[in-house]
């Protein structure tokens, strides 16, 4: 399976031992294929965040394997995690995590400067990133300027900046209204459609669901058996 | 280059000015400490540097070069018989107090030498010259001392104990420790106010025009009762007795151990809170693939940025309180180099220290808090 980028077998995660234990994920397993996107739905506490952690090389599984671009990541180091994340991986938050005293080509820019690609070039991608989301007039403002639809966008440019080749998105739409919510939705996938990139996104949003290729459902930490498709 | 350490120190202005403040307070007390100490005691060998003589006499009972044991003046006339001698004298030093007739008493340094033989004393003559002071009772004073005296001129007596000395020139930057004013005689003069008859403190010696000063140090060592030094050795014993024999020495040294511990501290405090309150966007650097040195790197770069603006600031604050200092006390102040770079060094280091602390925060930061609302 040559466009397999995203692969998880038998994947478990526990948090805490003894009384505390929490099985957050248990025994997924799944592909993610190229250019597809994903949507990940279930209540509160199934699992969605932690699974997305596994998924983005933030947190290792206790058990199962995962393979980036057919590298084991779940056997690898810290260190190499980093570089897993910064070649290959881009983010977008729920509560977008920009930094504040950088200003919005700053932030897009340091993401790029974490990759390998400082000065000149750096600050020309940074700009182009941004005419993209639609804030090629805001480069100079600083985080605390943006609406909230705005500050996503921004960190949607972050997230494409090194090339990634897959996409993760934890909640990306729960602090934004529906109109916004709606518009970074449609943003975050198109961009990942036309540049080929796979896309995983978390929520509880119902209404973004018609952008996905796939919808997956997690209850308690296991995936659930829900035949119900949609096709963007 | 987009530097996460510049934006953030200079976005939170306040924690700016903590941290140069800090750094500012430790380097101004530690520069105005070393520097009084410096300043004050350069003053307190001025006369051995000023002087030409290239070997120096003193009692062999001498422990300690801030009181030099006192030996027979006879040693005098015996050096001057010794091959290689140009020329030898007394030298005879005190501290004593002077009265201008009617007027003001004041300290004195008083000095006294053989006018006769060529010693480079004393330096810096307004008015008159060394040779007046052949007379007998007679005195060329620094001009500092007018401020106390009132004016003063060259004719006029001043009382010195119970002996009148005419002043027959005055000297310019010739001031011993704590600004007093020196007064320069003849040994002679000098014996007769202090009533130290027969007695000298050192002997000076002025070698022949290209003698060989070794060879005659080692023929001076013949002499009984004296030890025989050149004028490096007395300049670095002197010093050393004025650092480790006073209590200023301590107390400098206390002044500069607070300096470094506040300006520690204050720097420790800022980088560390500043660095937990971005605790959530050095965590969001790492998730997005930077390395903990890319981190390390950013809090490195806010202390070598807080250490050069404070210490520039520092240092051309302490000269300014030195130079304050100096002017309205009428004592010395100096910065050798070598201080300032003990300086740079001092602040790097707490900088440095105070990184660790910030450092170890971010390599501990749990990433799953970039996901939390
Ligand atoms: N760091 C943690 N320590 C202990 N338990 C955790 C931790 N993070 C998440 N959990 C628990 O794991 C389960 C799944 O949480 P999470 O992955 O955040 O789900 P979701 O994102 O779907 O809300 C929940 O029961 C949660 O309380
Ligand atoms: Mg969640």
């Amino acid at each position: 399976m040559e466009d397999v980028v995203l692969w998880l077998r038998n994947v478990t995660k526990e948090y805490g031992t003894g009384r505390a234990r929490v099985l957050a994920v248990d025994d997924v397993s799944l592909e993610v294929r190229q250019g597809e996107i994903v949507l990940v739905m279930g209540p509160s506490g199934s699992g969605k965040t932690t699974l997305l952690s596994m998924m983005g090389c933030i947190l290792r599984p206790t058990d199962g394997n995962i393979w980036l671009r057919g590298t084991e990541v779940s056997a690898l180091p810290e260190g190499a995690l980093a570089h897993v994340r910064r070649r290959h991986i881009g983010f977008v938050f729920q509560s977008f995590n920009l930094l504040s005293s950088l200003s919005v080509w700053e932030n897009v820019a340091l993401a790029l400067q974490i990759g390998g690609t400082r000065g000149e070039a750096g600050a020309r991608q940074a700009k182009e990133l941004l005419e993209a989301v639609g804030l090629g007039d805001r480069l100079d403002s600083l985080p605390a300027d943006l609406s909230g639809g705005e500050k996503q966008r921004v960190s949607i440019a972050r997230a494409l900046a090194n090339s990634p080749s897959l996409l993760i998105g934890d909640e990306p739409t729960a602090n934004l209204d529906s109109e916004n919510g709606r518009r970074v939705a449609d943003m975050l996938t198109t961009l990942a459609r036309d540049q080929g990139r796979s896309v995983v996104i978390a929520t509880h949003d119902a209404r973004i669901m018609d952008v996905a290729d796939r919808v997956l459902y997690l209850v308690d930490g296991r995936l659930a058996k829900k035949p119900r498709v949609h096709q963007g | 280059m987009v530097s996460v350490a510049r934006k953030n120190l200079f976005h939170d202005k306040t924690r700016l000015a903590m941290g140069l403040g800090g750094i500012l307070f430790a380097v101004v007390l530690m520069g105005f400490a070393v520097g009084m100490l410096f300043g004050t005691f350069r003053y307190a060998v001025e006369l051995v540097d000023r002087s030409t003589a290239q070997v120096w006499l003193v009692s062999q009972k001498t422990r300690d070069f801030l009181s030099p044991a006192p030996f027979p003046d006879e040693v005098a006339g015996q050096v001057r018989q010794v091959p290689g001698v140009a020329g030898a004298s007394k030298l005879i030093m005190a501290s004593y107090s002077a009265n201008a007739t009617g007027g003001q008493s004041s300290p004195v340094y008083l000095v006294g030498f053989d006018p006769e033989v060529e010693l480079g004393l004393p330096w810096d003559v307004a008015t008159g010259s060394a040779a007046d002071l052949r007379r007998d009772m007679t005195v060329i004073l620094d001009r500092s001392a007018l401020r106390e005296f009132g004016p003063l001129q060259v004719g006029d007596k001043i009382e010195m104990g119970d002996q009148v000395v005419e002043v027959v020139g005055f000297s310019r930057n010739a001031a011993w420790m704590l600004g007093m004013p020196y007064a320069f005689a003849s040994a002679q003069t000098a014996q007769a106010v202090l009533h130290s008859e027969g007695q000298t403190l050192a002997v000076l010696v002025q070698a022949e025009h290209g003698a060989d000063v070794a060879m005659l140090m080692e023929r001076l060592s013949a002499v009984e009762g004296v030890e025989v030094l050149t004028q490096q050795d007395v300049h670095d014993r002197s010093m050393d007795a004025w650092l480790t024999g006073t209590p200023v020495g301590y107390m400098s040294g206390a002044m500069v151990l607070i300096g470094f511990l506040v300006g520690l501290t204050v720097v420790g405090l800022t980088l560390y809170t500043a660095t937990v309150e971005r605790t959530r966007e050095y965590g969001v650097m790492k998730a997005i693939g930077a390395s903990n040195w890319d981190v390390y790197r950013v809090v490195l770069e806010q202390a070598a940025i807080l250490s050069m603006l404070g210490y520039g600031m520092g240092v051309l604050g302490a000269l300014g309180v030195g130079r304050l200092y100096a002017s309205l006390t009428g004592m010395g102040f100096a910065v050798p180099i070598l201080v300032l770079a003990g300086m740079l060094l001092a602040v790097l280091t707490m900088s440095g220290i105070a990184a660790l602390f910030a450092m170890r925060k971010v390599a501990t930061i749990d990433l799953a808090l970039v996901f939390k609302a």
